[in-house]
């Protein structure tokens, strides 16, 4: 592509935000219950207190269930993005394309260490259940982090990635993660398989806001720890002696982004559980229209993989309302075509890496 | 100055470079030839401190090496190495800027902007700034990364930087193959570079380079200025090959012609005759 037919950075941002905006919106009116749309404005002023109204009927609907939700959404959104930022963060220190969260198994090693607290840790010992949302993370975050130095120490050959490799790790763990989880199953009782099932396949539906304030700032801070590595995955896009060369540490801001992946990737699974492909297909739709500098690629993934997972979640619990379909579905529904599509473009041009 | 005094390289118990002593001066110009294999890129890679010698001591302005933090070094010296593969589609301009990530801060400041033009000038890319770089051919690309380390040594107060080039003209036609080595002149001439380029063409040393090394398993079996380096008898040692030496008809320096049969080629090929 021409880089003179890519549109500004700035037209993008503002594209990918209002649309952020619009299916925030629609996600609050639409729903199982419906509610007018002067409702949900007023329960929003209400609550910031630019009105006093007498709180209608669906302000608990609203502000409990709804509203946690969207911005549990929004910041797994991000953090999906972070998956998505992660998937450009680790396109770029892979310097392979290919490279995604859940391709590779780091969102499957996430959900097993998550796995084996929910359903081993109650048998060992009795932790208060307040604990649980930060061992759950804590837990997540580990295992992520293994997981990717794992495969990271696999697919390095003399200082390259070998894709086949990289690709055949992920493979080998998330079957290994697979097999785990379904130990583990068989091992739990009806309530943990509750909660498994939600982990297998992803959901929002537990969104609370305690959660929400103990993994907001770990992504966010996540999310921005990778961003001041844009210049510098730039630079590793060139080859990693090229990247030296222009002055650049690489073992040490390898080993950070490493554990900033890990620890954007690990907490978003411990939130959500896993949703597949959204690191994927994020970066790749948008190097299509900006181009793949990391410092526009970067803030831009995250902005428009919180909007394509909040739509997914919209997508998720209406399409079978009442009820609710896993929103690890419909991301895969739409993945995993976009990476088969993907897949015959590489090999038009001839080479999959 | 680079200064490389008995520097030895070893790798997993094979001597790779054997006891090299070295200078590369700011304005010159160094072509190192050799055959396959005889350490060429080893040598650029311990310049580029890549690599690690065995024992031997590399000094740069006076101060060893390895005392040199990466981005300290990226300021004062860049490397093309020979061509890696990239991936994403950056635009010319794009990795031509990267070459100033060693000077500028967060974002290019005018004279940065005003360096990566020239380079591009220089190299004549302009016509390319907006192209992808996975859209150029081979040679294309090569120019590109040249543009690239040119912007990074490029500086208006002709402080002293060093430039070290893997067979840059690798994929280039033969204009373009001279194009380079002009560009290297320039750049020792008028802006106070050191470079050190490796080379396959010896006609291409004879023409452009103040000196040549010429590399053999692993030593230096030949140092000096091309007129005396450049001895049929020596090329025939080092690179087991028939070559006439003439005066070049229209430069002051010598024209290497290579002959069709050699003493030593392999029986198998001669027994093919």
């Amino acid at each position: 592509m021409q880089a003179e037919s890519r549109l500004t950075f700035r037209f993008y941002l503002i594209v990918c935000t209002l649309l952020l905006v619009v299916v925030s919106a629609l996600s609050l009116y639409i729903g199982a219950v419906k509610i007018a749309p002067q409702d949900v404005l007023s329960a929003l002023t209400n609550y910031l207190h630019i009105t006093d109204h007498e709180p209608g009927r669906y302000q608990s609907i609203l502000l409990d269930i709804r509203l946690p939700r969207v911005i549990l959404a929004i910041i797994v959104g991000a953090a999906l993005a972070a998956l998505a930022v992660s998937g450009a963060a680790m396109q770029g220190l892979f310097r392979n394309p290919l490279a995604d969260p859940g391709l590779v198994g780091i969102s499957s090693g996430a959900a097993l260490a998550a796995v084996i607290v929910i359903v081993l840790v109650p048998s060992i010992a009795t932790i208060p259940k307040s604990l649980n949302i930060y061992l759950i993370p804590l837990a997540a975050f580990i295992g992520s982090l293994l997981v990717t130095l794992l495969v990271h120490q696999l697919s390095q050959v003399h200082g390259k990635t070998e894709v086949s490799t990289l690709l055949l790790a992920g493979i080998a763990i998330n079957a290994i993660a697979g097999a785990g989880t379904g130990l583990l199953t068989y091992m739990a009782d009806d309530t943990q398989l509750r909660i498994l099932t939600f982990w297998s396949m992803g959901s929002l539906g537990s969104a609370n806001w305690a959660q929400l304030f103990f993994a907001a700032p770990i992504i966010i801070t996540a999310l921005i720890g990778i961003y001041f590595y844009a210049k510098a995955l730039n630079a590793i896009a060139l080859g990693e002696a090229e990247a030296g060369h222009l002055g650049y540490n690489l073992e040490s801001i390898k080993r950070r982004l490493i554990v900033l992946v890990a620890l954007a990737v690990g907490t978003s699974v411990a939130l959500s559980g896993t949703i597949g492909f959204i690191g994927l297909v994020i970066p790749h739709l948008l190097r299509l229209f900006i181009g793949p500098n990391h410092s526009k690629l970067l803030p831009l993934s995250a902005i428009l993989g919180a909007s394509l997972l909040l739509l997914s979640d919209l997508i998720a619990r209406t399409l079978v309302a009442p009820a609710e379909l896993p929103i690890g579905i419909i991301t895969t529904i739409i993945g995993g075509p976009f990476f088969l599509w993907l897949l015959l473009r590489f090999k038009r041009q001839g080479s999959i890496i | 100055m680079f200064k490389l005094q008995n520097i030895c390289v070893q790798h997993l118990g094979k001597k790779l470079l054997n006891d090299i002593s070295l200078e590369v001066t700011a304005g010159n110009v160094l072509a190192v030839i050799g055959p396959n294999g005889s350490g060429k890129s080893t040598l650029l890679k311990t310049l580029s401190a890549d690599l690690h010698p065995t024992s031997g001591l590399i000094q740069l302005d006076g101060k060893p090496l390895h005392q040199y933090s990466k981005k300290q070094l990226a300021q004062v010296r860049a490397v093309l190495p020979q061509s890696a593969s990239l991936h994403f589609p950056f635009s010319v301009r794009e990795i031509v800027e990267m070459g100033r990530v060693p000077h500028s801060g967060r974002s290019l400041n005018a004279e940065d902007k005003r360096i990566v033009a020239e380079a591009m000038a220089i190299v004549q890319i302009e016509h390319l700034k907006h192209r992808s770089i996975t859209y150029l051919s081979g040679g294309e690309r090569q120019r590109v990364q040249l543009a690239r380390v040119l912007c990074q040594v490029l500086n208006s107060s002709n402080e002293k930087r060093y430039l070290l080039l893997d067979e840059p003209t690798s994929a280039l036609d033969l204009s373009h193959q001279h194009q380079v080595l002009q560009i290297v002149r320039l750049l020792a001439e008028k802006y106070n570079v050191g470079v050190m380029i490796i080379l396959h063409d010896l006609n291409l040393a004879a023409l452009y380079a103040d000196h040549i090394a010429v590399l053999k398993d692993g030593g230096i079996s030949h140092y000096g200025a091309p007129d005396e380096i450049l001895q049929a008898t020596n090329i025939r040692d080092v690179f087991d090959i028939s070559v006439d030496v003439a005066p070049h008809p229209s430069h002051d320096c010598q024209l290497i012609i290579s002959n069709r049969n050699t003493a030593t080629t392999s029986k198998h090929i001669q027994q093919s005759y």
